[in-house]
């Protein structure tokens, strides 16, 4: 049935992508909501969370507060964090409650500007929407915010899109890209948003290219093109592929934004995020050349990542009727997506994804550079020759 | 955030050691029961996630509800066919359930569904099957009937009317059972009370009915009064007040007022509360220059069990609890009276992310206290955790030197808790 969901848990809500994209900025979030919403992303969307001093916080929404449009109790509890704590700047972050009876967060983080002097920013998300949207949101709006000018452009000078520990965990990921494109000569200029700063933010616009490797950092790299006429590339390197690097060095020669995406066939299934999946699959194809895949998106789906046959999939049900179909021998996912009945006939290869399993999983979450990954290409590739011998390694 | 700003109202912080059960798990309780979260996608997922966690995934369906479903108020055809869904799956693995909940979230309180209307009309269809209908909404818990209170009084609703009483008596207010070391099950059988019953002592649904057979609901906890309230309006079982506590002397009154309610002597608990006082003392003089942090996550009066302490001659470092609860005013008062030196910290206050942590010896009481303080050692302990009675000091004094002599992996601690907020 449409959106019933069984077996699997919710993806990471838009709110838990906006307090991510701010944890590194010195800030203050408030999620407006009486407790849940905060506890979500505080016990189970943010891995960084244990002995953080990051400043996120639930508003105390309580139903007399809902029913009376009282704004002001929020804005004074803001000022008087903000006297404690002295912020960089403020979120205000939506939730299902502020969405049903019409909250302003945009007006309540205006008034809170005008009556701090400190930068703040109102998000109206609501808890029906994605992480990954979340993100994509606050990252543009502080780019539009923040983001100046450039006297120069840098030489080498990169910035890396799209990092959170949703789609990266908090294992290092972010930090083992950051190493990789300076042993390549890069310098790295704006890690949004794992490591991000303001200041790193005013800056971005002196770089010479963006690297965008989760879709939550593509709508960033759309607006610094059209804006500064910064051209990106869209993939993540996994694995031992330097194919991402070589596209980085074409499009600082040619000026030419490039993506990674190919077309998809019948064999192996990728569900993930998807500049993550569509970097998969090419490694893939490049190891393994011939071997069918298709990536399949539960979270957010840019058109212009997305190859031909790519499947966008709404809940659990349409998972299960993709599964169904007898296209795939193997799926390469989070584990959790092994739990339904429809999977039980599939290789699973475990690609954990915070963004779904949570702390379930998120130990687990491999480096994408390296051995972990390449022994994820390895597996698919293994399988796929199994498959075509008609025999299977499950 | 000291003394002078205790229990004010401020944005809230949640820190890693914060949470507790959820509602959820208290509603999966009820035996052979299955349960529908009805809500936008982000309100189940913490539930849901915590569910996988402990094994309880599998009796938990969620039906998301989108933007247009919200708008137009008309979900209810969805639910209804959702449940028919679900019921014909369970049915089918031969689980058909006994009991179905439909839980909503805090927008369906301003959105009004009807959803005992819904249960109804399942009822109908489903007469074997009883229909409740459960809440999680946290915007509510400044009210009468926070969502703590509600789903105790849910769980117990399905309790249908029994045609005589026994000599049994039923633990109300607390999730997890008591441990069985406990000495009030000797001391009740003692009062005449066959069987000692709680809801977690049940598999099935036929048996968790026993419960309204009991001729006395015991509330150890605050939780659970409205529930037994309730109960005694629907099931003519009357309740007695029997909080847990840890100083000796309220230890033996709140028996005396068992004993009271169930129109039995009292036994002789000289010996119980002899092991009790000296167990807090002698745990006193082990710990020496340690000194204690009391945590309101973990008991629920910490400023009775503050003064336990002190009358037994522990030194108090800190006493962190969110809000005062009627039934700890007098031992707060207490406590600001005779030692105003011991400060008392809101563990959701903002300010509580830049205070310094403690460079104390101290052995803190509970995960939020425990996190927060930074003390060195810390007592695994969540929600009291079956303690009661005599032997619940005796107990919780055996975790302290435990926790005494070893440095406390927090980080560990807390992953192996599931907590949900």
């Amino acid at each position: 049935m449409k959106n019933l969901w069984i077996t699997l848990p919710a993806y990471a809500p838009d709110y838990s992508g906006i307090c991510s994209a701010f944890f590194d900025l010195g800030g203050i979030s408030v999620v407006h909501d009486a407790s849940g919403c905060t506890g979500n992303y505080t016990g189970y969307d943010e891995p960084r969370w244990f002995g953080t001093r990051s400043k996120v916080f639930c508003s105390g929404l309580r139903e007399i507060d809902a029913v009376m449009g009282n704004d002001e109790k929020l804005l004074g509890n803001l000022i008087a964090a903000g006297e404690d704590i002295d912020p960089t700047v403020y979120a205000v972050i939506g939730s299902p409650v502020p969405m049903v009876i019409g909250s302003d967060m945009k007006g309540i983080a205006h008034e809170l500007e005008e009556r701090t002097g400190v930068p703040a920013f109102g998000f109206d998300t609501n808890g029906l929407h994605l992480y990954d949207e979340g993100i994509s949101e606050a990252l543009c709006a502080l780019i539009r915010r923040f983001t100046e000018k450039p006297e120069e452009t840098i030489p080498g000078g990169i910035n890396v899109l799209g990092t959170n520990p949703l789609d990266f965990a908090n294992n290092g990921n972010d930090a083992m890209l950051t190493e990789a494109l300076e042993d390549r000569g890069y310098r790295v200029m704006g890690k949004m948003m794992m490591g991000a700063s303001i200041d790193q933010i005013r800056k971005l616009a002196s770089a010479e290219v963006n690297l965008v490797v989760s879709v939550s950092g593509f709508a960033a790299a759309e607006l610094l093109e059209r804006k500064y006429g910064i051209p990106y590339v869209a993939g993540n390197p996994v694995g031992s592929s330097e194919e991402v690097f070589s596209l980085i060095e074409q499009t600082r020669a040619d000026r030419k934004s490039r993506v990674i995406t190919d077309d998809a066939s019948d064999g192996i299934l990728i569900i993930g995020e998807q500049i993550t999946a569509n970097s998969l699959r090419r490694a893939i194809r490049n190891t393994c050349p011939g071997t069918g895949v298709t990536v399949a998106l539960m979270t957010q789906c840019q058109k212009a990542l997305r190859g031909a046959g790519d499947v966008v999939l709404t809940d659990e049900d349409s998972v299960a009727s993709l599964l169904a179909t007898g296209r795939f021998h193997t799926l390469i996912a989070d584990p959790l997506f092994g739990e339904l009945p429809e999977a039980a006939g599939l290789e699973l290869i475990s690609l954990p994804h915070s963004a779904l399993s949570s702390k379930l999983c998120w130990d687990a979450a491999p480096h994408f550079i390296g051995e972990q990954t390449e022994t994820i290409i390895r597996a698919a590739c293994e399988s796929a020759a199994a498959a075509a011998n008609g025999s299977s390694r499950k | 955030m000291c003394c002078d700003n205790i229990f004010t109202n401020s944005l809230h912080y949640a820190s890693p050691a914060h949470g507790g059960w959820g509602v959820l798990k208290a509603g999966q309780l009820i035996p052979e029961s299955y349960h529908l979260f009805i809500s936008p996608a982000a309100c189940g997922r913490h539930g849901s996630l915590a569910a996988q966690m402990e094994g309880r995934r599998g009796t938990v369906s969620y039906l998301h509800l989108t933007e247009e479903s919200i708008v137009s108020g008309d979900y209810e055809q969805e639910v209804l066919e959702a449940a028919d869904l679900l019921i014909a799956m369970r049915t089918d693995r031969g689980l058909r359930p006994k009991v179905f909940s439909l839980f909503v979230s805090c927008i369906d309180d301003l959105l009004g569904t009807d959803l005992d209307a819904i249960c109804e009309e399942l009822g109908e269809k489903y007469p074997d099957i009883q229909f409740i209908s459960c809440h999680m909404n946290p915007t509510t818990t400044d009210t009468g009937v926070p969502p703590a209170v509600n789903i105790q009084n849910k769980i117990y609703s399905v309790l249908q009317p029994a045609p005589e009483t026994d000599t049994g008596v039923n633990i109300i207010g607390v999730l997890q059972e008591l441990h069985p070391d406990m000495e009030i099950f000797e001391v009740l059988r003692r009062m005449g009370a066959q069987e000692v019953r709680h809801i977690s002592d049940y598999d099935t649904y036929a048996g968790y009915q026993s419960m309204a057979r009991s001729r006395l609901n015991i509330v150890v906890a605050p939780p659970g009064k409205y529930a037994s309230r309730n109960m005694r309006q629907k099931l003519g079982i009357p309740f007695v007040m029997a909080l847990t506590a840890f100083r000796p002397e309220n230890i033996t009154k709140t028996y005396g007022q068992i004993a009271q309610a169930m129109g039995a002597q009292c036994p002789d608990l000289t010996a119980y509360e002899s092991a009790a006082e000296n167990a807090l003392k002698e745990t006193a003089r082990a710990l020496g220059d340690i000194k204690i942090i009391v945590d309101g996550e973990a008991v629920n009066r910490p400023f009775e069990f503050a003064r336990a302490l002190i009358e037994a001659g522990f030194t108090v470092h800190s006493i962190y609890e969110q809000k005062l609860i009627p039934a700890d005013e007098e031992d707060f008062q207490w406590v600001r009276e005779k030692h105003p030196e011991i400060p008392i910290y809101q563990p959701q206050h903002p300010k509580m992310t830049t205070a310094k942590k403690t460079t104390e010896e101290c052995v803190a009481v509970g995960y939020s206290a425990g996190y927060l303080s930074g003390a060195r050692h810390v007592v695994d302990l969540g929600g009291q955790n079956g303690l009661y009675g005599y032997q619940g000091v005796v107990r919780l004094m055996e975790m302290i030197r435990k926790a005494a002599a070893e440095e406390a992996d927090m980080k560990k601690m807390l992953q192996d808790t599931v907590l949900v907020i």
